[in-house]
C-alpha cells in the first residue's frame, strides 16, 4: 500500500517506437460505433441550435424564468461546464508542478476536455441574456460614447476570467500539442497532409534549443495556469457570493466552488476514458492505476464539498439570520429537495465507496459512480441558483421554477455540442502526449535494440 | 554565417552515446551545429549551454503590466462616469484586485507564449530546407558536426566510436 | 546506499543526549512566559493576561499536531521528496503538553473574559451552542480526538522503525524500550505497522480538517458572537499547515547542522519545501481573500462591523497590525520565494519563515484581542504593546517548553523514519534523479 508505484504500474515498459505506432493508431479509420455516436451527437446539436434559435426569435420568455426565479438552467448549465472545465488543467497544470507522473496518460485528454467543456459553457451567458447580438458589450472595448463595463460586478469579473481560461489553457494545449504534431507529421508520406501538417508543427524539429526554450516555458504555463485555474471558479462563485441573496453570500463560496468543480470534472474524465481506452485498445498505455488515482482526487474533492454542505447548514443555524435558515429548511423539504438530495447523495455519500481498495481499483464501479457524480454536481447548481431565488427574504417574493422543453433541448444540445467536439479531437489529433510519454520513460540505455 | 561548411550527421538510438559523443567533441574543438532529440534532455541542456532559459523575465515583466494595466482599466472607466453604482466606491480597489489578476495571467500567458516562439525560433521557416530526419521525433537522437578542412575523418571516428547506429555526410544548401 | 549504511549513517546522526543548552534556553523561555502571563495581573488588567495566553493557546494547540498531520499528509499522497522530514515533523507532539496546559489554563480561569458569556441575547442557534460547560467539553474533546488519533498514528510510526534490530538495538532510552518491546516477528510487524499507517493516515486529516475547524468557531469566531464566516474554520486551520510548515523548515535547518544531516537533506529538497510554503502561502491568502472580498462587497453590517474595526477604521490602533499581518504571512513571503536564489539559500529561507510565523501570530492576535480589549477611538497603537509583548511570550514559552521535549524525544527514535519503505528506497535508488 504505501511503497510507491513502481515504474511498471505507471506506463508500462515500451520502447519509444511503439508509444509512437499505438497512439498514432487511434487516428486510423473510425469504426461504425464511432460514426453511431459522431451522429447521435450531431442530432444532439441540431436539437440544441433549434431550440436556440426558437428562443432568440420568440425571447427569453420560452423559459421556464419568472419574476421570483431570474436564472435557471440555463446558467446552471454554465456553471455546470466551467466546473467540468476545471480538471483538465488541474491535471495538466497542478500535477505536473506537483511532479505526479501518473498524469501523463491522460493529460492530453483532460485538458482537450477542458477546453470544450470552457467553449460549452461560454456558450450559455451568450444564451441566458438572449439578444445575442448585444453579446458584445460584455467585453471592455473604446467607443465613441464612452460606455464601459462595471468592473466592480461581478458578472464582468466573470467575463475577463472565463475569457483569459480559455485563451490561457488553449495557448497550453497547443504548446503541448507541437511536438506531437511533429511527430504525426513526421510519420506521413509526402503530400499535401505532410505539408499541412509541417506548417501546423510551425517546423518543429526537436533541437536543443528548441526543447529547452519549450521546458522553461511550459513549466512557467503550468505556474500561471494554477492560479487561474483556481481563481476561474471563484470568480464563478462570487457571481452568486457578491450578493446579499440567503443561501448565496457566504464567505466559503470560493473554494467550496473550487473543489465541486474539480469533482465534477475528474468524473467527467472518468467518464470519458473508460470507455476511450476500450475502443482505442490504448488500455496498456491508460492503466486502471491511472484511474485509481483520480478516483483518489475524486475523493478528496468530495470530502470538501461535503464539509462545505455540512458547514453552509452548521452557519444557517449558528448566525440565527431567519433568511439564511429559512432557506437552508427550504432546500431539503421544499419544492427541489430532490435536486438537494441528489447532489447530497451523489456527491458527499456515493464517492465515499471509493475508500475501499477493492472498489478504487475497479473500472466498472469508478464508472458508475463517476456517472453519479456528474448528475449531482448538475443538480448542485441547480440546487444552489433555483433554491436560493426562489425562496429569498420576504413570501411575497417566492416562487418556484420548472425547465421549459427549449431549455431542455439547449441543454441536451450541449451535450452533444461537448461531445461532438471531443469525438472530433479524438480522431485528429493524439489524445495522449508521445512526447512527455516517451519523455516519462527511462532513456533508451546503451546497447539497447532498436 | 558558416551555412556551406560540410558536416556528419550522426544518429543514436540512445543518450549515452549521444553525451559522450557531445563531450568528446567539446573536448576536441569540433563545432556543434546542431542537436536533435524525441524528447527534452537535460544533460544535453546543460553541456551545450548552462544558462537558464531568459523566458521567465518575459514572463514576469508581461505579467506585471498585465496586472497595472488591468486594475488601471478599471480605475480609468470608473473616473469617466465618476458615479458611485451599488454602493460601491467609484475607485474601489477591492474588487479591482479581481481584475488586475485576471490580466496578470492573461499577459503572463501571451508573453510566454511570445518568448517560447522567439527564443525556439519558431515557426520555423528552414524546416523544408534543414537538416533534418523523421527519426529525430521517432526514436533518434541526432548530433551534426561541421567538419572543418581535414577533420572529416576524425569527425566520422568520434561518431563511430561513440556509437552512432547511422552516420550520414551533410551539406546544408 | 544500502539498507545497512543507511541505518547506521541515521543512528549515527541520532543524539543520544540532549544537545548542550538545551535545558537553558528552554527554562529561559518558559520564564519569559511566565513573566509575561503575570504582567497583566501584576499592572491589574488581567482581561490582557488572559487574552495574551489564548493568542499564545490557539497558534500552540494546532502547531503541536500539524507535524503529524504533515507526515500523514505525506504517507496518503506517497510523496517521495519530503519523507525524510516525517520525523523531524512527528516531533511537533513535543508541542502537545504546554499547548494543553495552557488551553486547561485557559478553560479554568479566563472564562468569564470571554465576551459571549456576558451577552445579553445571542440569536440563533448560539445560546444553546455557545453555552457553559457544553463549549468546554467540546473544545476538550475536538482537541482531545484530534490528539489521540495523532499519537496512535505517531506511534505506529515510530514502532516501524524500532523493527529494524539495529535500531532497537542501538537506541535504550526509556521511549526507546517501550516501543521497542514485544517484537518476536520484525517483518511482520513492520508490515502490521505500515498498514495501521495506511489506514490511519487519511482519518487523521480528516479529523484535523473537521476537529480544527469546529475549534476556530469555538475559540475565536465567537468571541464576536454576532459575527459569522463559514470559511474561518478552513482558514484557522490553513493558517497552522502554513506557519508549521514554516517551524518545519526552521527546526530542519537547524537540526541539519546540529545533527549532521546534510547527507538527507538536499538542497532540492529544500527547495521543494520552499514550494510547498509558497504553495501554502497561496492557499492561506485565497482562504483570506475569499473571506475578506465577500464581506467587503457585501456589506452587510453584522458582518462588516468585524473588518471595520480590525483593518479599516482610523481611529482603531488595530489595522496597523493587520497590515504588518498581511505583509508578513503574504506579501514578503509571495515576493521573496519567487526568487529561485531565495529558496534556496537556508538563511534568507528562514527569515521568511520566521516572518510566516509572525504573520500569523499576528493574523490571531488582531481576531482575538479585539473582541477581549476593546479599545477607545482613537487610541493609539502603542497601547497595545503590553498585550502584543505578553502574548508573544506566551507563545514563546510553549515553543521553550516544546524545545526540551522536542531534543529529549530526539535522543529516543531515529532522527529519520529509517522504517519508511519509500524513504529507504529512494535513498537506496539515489534519490535526487528525478528533479
Amino acid at each position: 500500500m504505501s511503497t510507491h508505484p513502481s515504474n511498471d504500474e505507471n506506463l508500462g515498459r515500451f520502447t519509444y517506437a511503439e508509444v509512437d505506432r499505438d497512439i498514432l493508431a487511434t487516428l486510423g479509420t473510425p469504426g461504425k460505433g464511432y460514426l453511431a455516436l459522431l451522429l447521435l451527437c450531431l442530432g444532439l446539436v441540431a436539437l440544441g441550435a433549434f431550440s436556440w434559435t426558437y428562443l432568440v426569435l420568440k425571447g427569453i420568455g420560452v423559459t421556464g424564468l419568472n419574476n421570483a426565479v431570474g436564472w435557471g438552467s440555463l446558467i446552471t448549465n454554465f456553471v455546470f461546464w466551467v466546473g467540468i472545465g476545471h480538471a483538465g488543467t488541474l491535471i495538466s497544470a497542478i500535477l505536473y508542478l506537483l511532479r505526479a507522473s501518473w498524469r501523463t496518460a491522460i493529460f492530453r485528454a483532460a485538458e482537450a476536455a477542458t477546453i470544450f467543456a470552457v467553449a460549452t459553457a461560454g456558450l450559455f451567458p451568450l444564451i441566458h441574456i438572449g439578444r445575442l447580438w448585444v453579446a458584445f458589450y460584455l467585453m471592455p472595448y473604446p467607443n465613441g460614447r464612452q460606455l464601459w463595463p462595471n468592473f466592480r460586478s461581478p458578472l464582468v469579473w466573470d467575463v475577463l476570467a472565463v475569457s483569459t481560461y480559455l485563451t490561457v489553457s488553449a495557448i497550453f494545449f497547443f504548446v503541448g500539442l507541437i511536438p506531437d504534431i511533429a511527430a504525426v507529421r513526421d510519420r506521413q508520406k509526402p503530400g499535401p497532409v505532410k505539408w499541412i501538417l509541417s506548417i501546423a508543427s510551425l517546423g518543429w524539429m526537436g533541437t536543443m534549443l528548441q526543447w529547452k526554450h519549450y521546458m522553461a516555458a511550459y513549466v512557467l504555463f503550468a505556474g500561471l495556469a494554477t492560479p487561474l485555474v483556481i481563481s476561474v471558479h471563484s470568480v464563478v462563485s462570487w457571481d452568486f457570493a457578491m450578493s446579499v441573496i440567503p443561501g448565496w453570500h457566504t464567505t466559503i463560496f470560493a473554494p467550496y466552488f473550487v473543489a465541486g468543480a474539480i469533482l465534477s470534472g475528474l468524473a467527467m474524465v472518468i467518464t470519458i476514458l473508460v470507455p476511450l481506452r476500450k475502443v482505442f485498445r490504448i488500455e496498456h498505455i491508460i492503466r486502471p492505476f491511472h484511474f485509481e488515482s483520480m478516483a483518489k482526487l475524486l475523493l478528496f474533492t468530495s470530502l470538501i464539498v461535503g464539509y462545505a454542505y455540512a458547514t453552509e447548514f452548521f452557519i444557517a443555524w449558528y448566525s440565527g439570520n431567519p433568511f439564511e435558515t429559512s432557506v437552508f429548511v427550504y432546500r431539503p423539504t421544499g419544492d427541489h429537495a430532490v435536486a438537494f438530495w441528489t447532489m447530497v447523495v451523489c456527491n458527499a455519500v456515493i464517492p465515499l465507496l471509493i475508500f475501499r481498495s477493492r472498489i478504487r481499483k475497479s473500472l466498472g464501479a469508478l464508472f458508475v459512480i463517476s456517472l453519479f457524480v456528474n448528475l449531482g454536481m448538475w443538480f448542485e447548481r441547480f440546487n444552489i441558483i433555483v433554491t436560493s431565488l426562489g425562496h429569498a427574504y420576504m413570501p411575497s417574493r417566492w416562487g418556484s421554477y420548472t425547465m421549459s422543453l427549449t431549455e431542455w433541448g439547449i441543454m441536451l444540445g450541449s451535450f452533444g455540442w461537448f461531445f461532438l467536439l471531443f469525438l472530433s479531437f479524438i480522431r485528429l489529433l493524439p489524445a495522449v502526449s508521445i512526447a512527455e510519454m516517451k519523455e516519462a520513460m527511462p532513456a533508451p540505455a546503451k546497447g539497447a535494440t532498436s | 554565417m558558416k551555412e556551406n561548411a560540410p558536416g556528419l550527421l550522426g544518429l543514436f538510438a540512445d543518450t549515452g552515446g549521444l553525451l559522450e559523443a557531445l563531450r568528446q567533441a567539446k573536448a576536441q574543438g569540433i563545432p556543434i551545429r546542431e542537436v536533435y532529440s524525441p524528447v527534452p534532455c537535460h544533460e544535453v541542456e546543460h553541456l551545450l549551454d548552462p544558462r537558464p532559459s531568459p523566458v521567465r523575465y518575459v514572463t514576469f515583466t508581461m505579467g506585471l503590466i498585465g496586472c497595472v494595466s488591468g486594475i488601471a482599466l478599471a480605475i480609468g472607466t470608473s473616473l469617466i462616469w465618476n458615479m458611485i453604482v451599488g454602493g460601491k466606491p467609484v475607485t474601489a480597489v477591492i474588487p479591482f484586485l479581481v481584475v488586475g489578476f485576471e490580466l496578470t495571467i492573461l499577459f503572463g500567458a501571451i508573453g510566454t507564449l511570445l518568448a517560447l516562439l522567439f527564443w525556439a525560433g519558431l515557426p520555423n521557416r528552414r524546416f523544408f530546407t534543414a537538416v533534418y530526419r523523421p527519426e529525430f521525433t521517432l526514436d533518434r537522437f541526432g548530433v551534426w558536426l561541421e567538419c572543418r578542412d581535414g577533420q572529416a575523418d576524425s569527425v566520422r571516428r568520434l561518431l563511430e566510436q561513440t556509437g552512432a547506429a547511422e552516420i550520414q555526410p551533410v551539406r546544408p544548401e | 546506499m544500502k539498507s545497512s549504511e543507511l541505518e547506521q549513517a541515521v543512528l549515527d546522526s541520532t543524539p543520544l543526549v540532549l544537545p548542550p543548552g538545551t535545558r537553558i534556553l528552554s527554562l529561559v523561555l518558559m520564564g519569559l512566559g511566565a513573566a509575561g502571563f503575570s504582567a497583566g495581573f501584576v499592572a491589574g488588567r488581567p482581561a490582557e493576561s488572559w487574552t495574551a495566553l489564548l493568542v499564545g493557546t490557539v497558534l500552540l494547540i494546532g502547531l503541536a499536531v500539524v507535524g503529524i498531520v504533515f507526515s500523514a499528509i505525506f504517507q496518503v499522497t506517497r510523496a517521495r521528496w519530503g519523507r525524510a522530514y516525517r520525523r523531524l515533523a512527528e516531533g511537533s507532539l513535543a508541542l502537545m503538553p504546554p499547548a494543553l496546559l495552557f488551553l486547561l489554563l485557559f478553560l479554568a480561569g479566563g472564562g468569564p473574559y470571554l465576551p459571549w458569556a456576558h451577552a445579553e441575547h445571542l440569536s440563533g442557534g448560539k445560546h444553546i451552542w455557545l453555552s457553559r460547560p457544553f463549549w468546554d467539553a467540546r473544545v476538550l474533546l475536538c482537541l482531545g480526538l484530534t490528539y489521540a488519533l495523532a499519537l496512535v498514528f505517531l506511534y505506529y510510526s515510530l514502532r516501524r522503525d524500532f523493527c529494524l534490530p539495529a535500531v532497537s538495538g542501538r537506541l535504550q532510552g526509556p521511549l526507546s524500550r517501550w516501543l521497542a518491546r514485544d517484537i518476536p516477528e520484525p517483518a511482520g510487524e513492520s508490515e502490521r505497522c505500515s498498514r495501521r499507517l495506511a489506514a490511519l493516515a487519511p482519518l487523521l486529516c480528516i479529523a484535523y480538517a473537521v476537529c480544527f475547524t469546529l475549534l476556530g468557531f469555538d475559540l475565536i469566531m465567537a468571541l464576536e458572537p454576532q459575527w459569522i464566516s463559514a470559511l474561518f474554520g478552513a482558514w484557522y486551520f490553513m493558517g497552522h499547515l502554513f506557519s508549521g510548515l514554516a517551524l518545519l523548515i526552521l527546526v530542519a535547518s537547524a537540526k541539519q547542522d546540529q545533527y549532521r544531516l546534510g547527507a538527507f537533506f538536499s538542497a532540492a529538497r529544500q527547495k521543494d519545501l520552499a514550494t510547498l510554503l509558497f504553495a501554502f502561502g497561496l492557499v492561506n491568502i485565497d482562504f483570506f481573500w475569499s473571506q475578506y472580498l465577500t464581506i467587503w462587497y457585501g456589506n452587510l453590517p453584522e458582518e462588516t462591523e468585524y473588518i471595520i474595526t480590525r483593518t479599516l477604521s482610523a481611529e482603531q490602533p488595530w489595522p496597523h497590525i493587520a497590515w504588518l499581518a498581511l505583509t508578513f504571512f503574504f506579501i514578503i513571503p509571495f515576493a521573496a520565494l519567487l526568487f529561485r536564489k531565495i529558496k534556496q539559500n537556508r538563511a534568507l529561507l528562514g527569515a521568511v519563515c520566521l516572518l510566516v510565523i509572525g504573520g500569523i501570530f499576528l493574523a490571531r492576535f488582531v481576531e482575538i484581542a479585539p473582541a477581549l480589549l476593546p479599545q477607545p477611538p482613537g487610541a493609539g497603537t502603542a497601547a497595545l504593546i503590553p498585550v502584543l509583548l505578553s502574548s508573544g511570550s506566551v507563545l514563546l514559552a510553549g515553543l521553550g517548553a516544546g524545545l526540551w521535549l522536542y531534543n529529549w524525544f530526539l535522543t529516543q527514535v531515529p532522527v529519520l523514519p529509517v522504517g519508511d519503505e519509500i524513504f529507504r528506497s529512494e535513498l537506496a535508488g539515489g534519490g535526487e534523479a528525478h528533479s
